[in-house]
């Protein structure tokens, strides 16, 4: 293996990141106060951001690196720039949501970046052992994230069963990562397994290892049924790390699933047919979005309902990753596009929630909301904003994904059923989402709002609203990047 | 090409933002100067590029500002594209100077208002979206100014909302344009799916190509171009306020007077005859709807001046003298008068402006009373708004030397002239001329006899009215000096040819490149139709003098006792909203109660809410089951889930349809749905059901040869080799 300075220089987003998360975990210990190793870390985003945009304008082709352990292409730099923007919308709602609530740690910002990184990883891995390496950075970083608020039992506890339920499918995804090496004659590059998916396909070990990765990467996006960690650990967890779970390793994970599925997996003989995963993933889609949305009616808690509707989007999202496997033109575009809108929804909607809590009261039931409008207008029209797109309500970011998402499925005849259903599921989700306007516009007020103010919190929600609009209104540019070109227009 | 085009329609938008979100915090000075200085500079950039460029703009297809592609989307391909030809570059200098006049006019108006930043909020955001319209290089961006007038419509008839009529007039536009709008969007899809655009230049080219893409017949014989026009112009129905969807204009004077006098008078309901005649070459390709278009409009300038003659508000007067004369204009427009049309829109603007705007001073004047019963005699104290209204109203009429005398001459000559019908409809033209005169004879006849009643004669207001009586300060009575200047001179830019040769039809010139053709009109033809309509000018207004001059006099008793049920009727408006009411709104309503009663409380609120409620109830009392909390039970799930995963994925699936086909004693069974198969399956065929299996391998069809005629059991096991997992299916077979 050699290393090349030009392929440090294309993977110096991921290396940047990493950095910085050390060293900002190491001028904690040296520096008075947090605000240092914060500022480092955002200034690491910033940083980690302008090289994204600079390997995106330098070349056009993909390379792999390291010897085809990872690779630096467009979809991957997209995925990145995603990434790095929840980052740093987490690390500025974190920033106040911590000091509010009184439990700041330095380590919280590196975290914040090992994370981030493990995600990039994910999403640049061609490899399984970069995979597995990635998803583990990025679940280790995460578990402590969750349990990073002491004083809350909730959040040691979703956290415990965060890592418990994680070690498991890590479990799955080691075993299903030996059973595929087993069975195609030692390879582990996702190039080397499409190569020999042909003949492997008729042994059940290799089908039985393929199935083995997946199940560790749905576990990861919260498919069901292996969902089960997802609303105790996005209940416990503090807000803005909630905020980074749905949308970033949300989407480092469907990135993954992208890639695996998309190449090592992409055989026809392992794709169609009755044992084929396009078969399985459309019934696991089905399954997802559907329990997701019907569990999410009836709940009460803020933050639980939106873990349920997180689970619904990996529904939707999973329609776009099988169509993908029907070789729809056009499927990982959608997917890309869905989830830079997605995240942004996401990250805004839980800077609402939280922002609206103070100390020792984080009004996380919805008739804690009542009567929001009267005081926070702003931001109350800009949860609602954010409620539509997560509703795919046009002119959102939310409807376009879901609009590209369902076009590119259509054009396969055997997935109509599952966009009508998505469809319908969708109008479901209307339901709950509006539960939480109807409170904020209708409801008189049960206990005054004493609001905090926040630049940070401010910015970003002020930023994901223009990008939601945006995305909604003139949708154009973000198609380009997720198709891979350089923005012409605008 | 100059990117300033964009300039247009952004200033006043952009203002109208700032005003909707920071006007409160301004005073009233602030808030008028920036709305103001926002149309006015909107007046001076398309005063700018219009002269700048003018022989370009008159010469060629104009000049365009693209901004970006907007919607792309399969074939549908859409830019935000502003263009400025002779056309839309007239239209923008009208709007916005009377727009500009009438925002500083509003100044002076609603001195005492309390909602003044949203007001000028509402108007700015008026005048933004009718640039958008009259710029629009496309039929969707024309329609997003045609939806956004609308909508400023709606919120400024409704202006003063707390007042229950005022809001249901709102909403009473609002809906009777919807009407409208969905033949204007039925239109735009045709010519879609026909031309496979919607760039109105590139519409235009091919409709004066006459493709064959628009001249196919489409439905009952009739070509694309027809139903696309007639869409087209339902849509140009409800804006412009045309039989049978003109009874929201006569409402929406419940809005604050400057609005009807801009929006409900002087530009957007003239929008309809703007988008006809910019889409003229489409129209030409199909007489009957030109002679549809040039029907309605005759029908309801003779219509709405009768309903004129009965009405007392002052406004509402004026507002059916607007569908009038908008009828006026869809004659011009639909007798292939392109030019004719838009001139009459052109001094109309100014005189029907003015005369909005003195309605106003007078109501202003008489502490906002509209009653002109209990008016007269007001020219003594109101100096300057009398002399404006004189001239509007000389100009409305049509005599001689006043603006609307050339231009309602144009209309009627060209229609006497037209030969767009062809020959069998020759009979059109004559005829809605013939109609156009005796409307200009009520018309005449009307404003007459409003003018006698509110500015001669004594005054009939009580004692505590007449001792305010005042003139308007000078915010007001300025810009009606400027409108009163433009109804007199504005017939200049069309004389009739015969009068001036070097300097006669202006416009018309003008206009040639964008319009195309326009009827020919001979000298003697001029002559006749001018000294026609101006002894009907004339005798329309000497009339309404024996009838009305300084009062209601013998003669018009006499005729209103002579008339009873006529004149009832008239001052009834011939009960059109009344009937409306009883064909459309009611069923409407019973329909809506049925529907409110059998889906929403039944259907919805008891079936699918209470049946959610129960299913969701439920569902949630079995989540709970796993939902406990417990990190066994959630590792049980796991572990349960993917064990049905792979039991799902490891059988086969049964096929979605078997076929069977029986010729004599053969059978021959299709398992393959016309697919290549993906998995490598075995399948075993038992034809006579004797347990042995007679056909047995990778393919999924086989057929048999039965000994003798019978009833035979059919099974068929399908194995994956793979799993060694298998199903059966089992089916009959009847061989005769």
């Amino acid at each position: 293996m050699t290393i090349a300075a030009a392929q440090i220089v294309a993977l110096s987003p991921l290396l940047m990141i990493t950095g910085v998360g050390c060293l900002a975990l190491l001028l904690d210990t040296m520096a008075k106060g947090r605000a240092p190793a914060l500022w480092l870390a955002q200034l690491g985003c910033v940083a980690a951001l302008l090289a994204v945009a600079n390997q995106w304008m330098g070349s056009g082709s993909s390379q792999p690196i390291w010897s085809g352990m990872l690779i630096v292409d467009r979809m991957a730099l997209f995925l990145d720039g995603v990434l790095i923007i929840a980052a740093l919308a987490t690390l500025l709602v974190a920033a106040p949501f911590m000091r509010e609530h009184e439990f700041e740690h330095g380590e919280h910002y590196a975290l914040v970046l090992f994370a981030t990184a493990g995600g990039m990883t994910v999403v640049h891995a061609t490899h399984l052992l970069s995979l597995l390496i990635g998803i583990e950075t990025m679940s280790l970083a995460a578990y402590l994230l969750v349990a990073s608020w002491r004083r809350q039992p909730a959040g040691a506890e979703g956290a415990l069963k965060y890592l418990l339920l994680g070690a498991f499918a890590a479990g799955f995804l080691v075993y299903g990562t030996a059973l595929v090496y087993g069975t195609t004659g030692g390879e582990m590059s996702y190039a080397g397994i499409a190569a020999r998916a042909a003949r492997a396909a008729d042994n059940p070990l290799f089908i039985m290892g393929a199935y083995f990765l997946l199940t560790g990467m749905l576990f990861k996006i919260a498919a069901v049924p292996f969902h089960m960690w997802a609303p105790d650990a996005y209940e416990g967890a503090p807000t803005p790390v909630t905020g980074l779970m749905a949308s970033g390793i949300k989407v480092a994970a469907v990135g993954g699933l992208v890639r695996l599925l998309g190449s090592a997996f992409a055989n026809p003989g392992l794709a169609l047919g009755h044992a084929g995963w396009v078969r399985v993933l459309g019934g696991i889609a089905f399954a997802t979005m559907t329990w997701g949305n019907l569990a999410a009616l009836r709940q009460e808690n803020v933050k639980r309902m939106l873990a349920y509707s997180s689970i619904a989007h990996a529904g939707y999202l999973m329609i776009g990753l099988v169509a993908l496997g029907q070789k729809v033109d056009g499927a990982q575009p959608a997917l890309l596009v869905y989830l830079a809108a997605y995240a942004a929804t996401t990250l805004g909607v839980f800077t609402v929630v939280a922002w609206v809590g103070r100390r020792d009261d984080e009004r996380l039931l919805i008739r804690d909301w009542a009567g929001m409008a009267r005081t926070r207008p702003a931001v109350a029209l800009a949860m609602t904003v954010l409620l539509l797109s997560l509703a795919g309500v046009p002119p959102t970011g939310g409807f376009f994904g879901k609009f590209y998402v369902f076009r590119a499925a259509m054009q396969s005849p055997d997935l109509a059923w599952l966009v009508v259903a998505a469809v319908l599921n969708s109008l479901v989700s209307v339901y709950y989402y509006l539960r939480i306007v109807v409170a904020m516009y209708f409801r008189d007020p049960v206990r005054p709002w004493q609001p905090f103010p926040s630049v940070g919190m401010a910015i970003v929600l002020f930023v994901t609203v223009v990008v939601v609009l945006a995305l909604g209104v003139v949708p154009r540019p973000v198609v380009e990047l997720a198709a891979g070109g350089l923005v012409t227009h605008w | 090409m100059p990117s300033e085009l964009r300039m247009i329609p952004l200033l006043p938008l952009l203002s109208a933002a700032y005003l909707i979100l920071f006007g409160r915090r301004h005073s009233r000075e602030s808030v008028h100067r920036i709305a103001c200085l926002a149309v006015g500079a909107a007046f001076l950039v398309s005063a700018d590029v219009f002269f700048f460029w003018f022989p370009i703009l008159y010469q060629s297809n104009g000049l365009t500002d693209l901004v970006g592609t907007w919607l792309a989307s399969g074939d549908l391909q859409v830019d935000l594209a502003l263009r400025m030809d002779a056309l839309s570059g007239l239209m923008c200098l009208m709007v916005t100077f009377v727009g500009t006049l009438i925002h500083i006019y509003s100044t002076g108006y609603l001195a005492h208002e309390q909602d003044y930043a949203r007001f000028f909020a509402y108007l700015n955001l008026f005048c933004g979206a009718m640039l958008l319209l009259v710029l629009g290089d496309s039929l969707p961006v024309m329609f997003v100014g045609w939806e956004g007038v609308g909508l400023c419509s709606y919120l400024l008839i409704g202006f003063w909302y707390g007042e229950a009529a005022n809001a249901s007039a709102g909403k009473k536009a609002f809906i009777t344009n919807r009407v409208g709008d969905l033949g204007f969007l039925i239109g735009m899809f045709l010519l879609f799916r026909a031309v496979g655009t919607l760039d109105i230049p590139v519409l235009v080219d091919t409709a004066r190509a006459g493709s064959p893409s628009l001249t196919a017949a489409l439905w009952w014989g009739q070509p694309v171009a027809f139903w696309a026009a007639l869409f087209l112009f339902m849509g140009a129905v409800g804006k412009s306020a045309q039989i049978p969807l003109y009874v929201w204009l006569p409402d929406a004077m419940a809005g604050p007077t400057p609005v009807s006098a801009l929006i409900h008078a002087a530009t957007m309901v003239t929008a309809g005859v703007y988008m006809v005649a910019r889409l003229g070459a489409l129209y030409l390709l199909a007489p009957v709807a030109l002679a549809i278009v040039a029907g309605v409009g005759a029908l309801t300038a003779l219509f709405a001046a009768v309903i004129a003659l009965g009405q007392n508000d002052f406004k509402k007067v004026l507002a059916y003298s607007t569908i009038s004369q908008l009828g006026f204009m869809f004659v011009g427009v639909g007798t292939g008068n392109f030019a004719g049309g838009i001139f009459h829109l052109f001094t109309h603007a100014f005189f029907k402006a003015g005369l909005f705007l003195c309605a106003g001073s007078v109501m202003h004047a008489m502490a906002g009373s509209g009653d002109i019963t209990r008016m007269g005699g007001l020219a003594q104290k109101l100096p300057f708004t009398t002399w404006v209204f004189r001239v509007c109203w000389l100009a409305i009429c049509g005599v001689p030397i006043f603006s609307g005398f050339f231009s309602k001459d144009a209309i009627v000559a060209g229609a006497f002239a037209t030969e767009v019908f062809g020959p069998r409809l020759h009979w059109v033209g004559p005829t809605l001329g013939a109609g156009l005169l005796v409307a200009a004879l009520g018309t005449a006849f009307y404003m007459s006899r409003l003018y006698c009643l509110v500015f001669t004669g004594e005054c009939r207001a009580d004692l505590d009215t007449r001792a305010h009586l005042h003139e308007s300060p000078f915010a007001m009575v300025g810009p009606l000096l400027v409108l009163g200047l433009g109804a007199l001179l504005a017939g200049v830019m069309g004389l009739p040819p015969a009068l001036s040769r070097s300097h006669g039809d202006l416009i018309g010139r003008w206009l040639a490149t964008a319009l195309g053709r326009q009827p020919e009109v001979s000298r003697a033809l001029q002559w006749r139709v001018m000294a026609t309509s101006a002894l009907i000018a004339l005798a329309g207004i000497g009339l309404a003098w024996r009838f009305f001059g300084g009062g209601v006099r013998e003669p018009a008793r006499r005729f209103t006792a002579a008339w009873p049920h006529f004149t009832a009727a008239v001052r009834g408006k011939f009960f059109i909203d009344e009937i409306y009411d009883w064909l459309v709104v009611r069923p409407l309503r019973g329909l809506s109660r049925v529907f409110f009663l059998v889906v929403d409380r039944i259907l919805i609120d008891k079936l699918l809410v209470g049946g959610w409620t129960v299913l969701v109830d439920t569902a949630g009392r079995l989540l709970r089951l796993v939902q406990v909390g417990d990190v066994q039970r959630y590792l049980a799930i796991f572990a349960i889930g993917l064990a049905a995963l792979v039991y799902v994925m490891a059988r086969p699936v049964a096929p979605s349809e078997v076929k069977v086909r029986i010729e004599g004693r053969s059978a021959t069974v299709d398992l393959t749905e016309g697919k290549a198969a993906v998995d490598k399956l075995e399948y075993g065929f038992d034809f006579d059901g004797d347990g042995r299996e007679d056909r047995v391998g990778a393919a999924a069809n086989a057929n048999w040869l039965y000994p003798r005629p019978g009833h035979y059991q059919l099974r068929i096991r399908i194995k994956d080799p793979r799993w060694n997992t298998s199903r059966t299916i089992a089916r009959t077979i009847d061989i005769p």
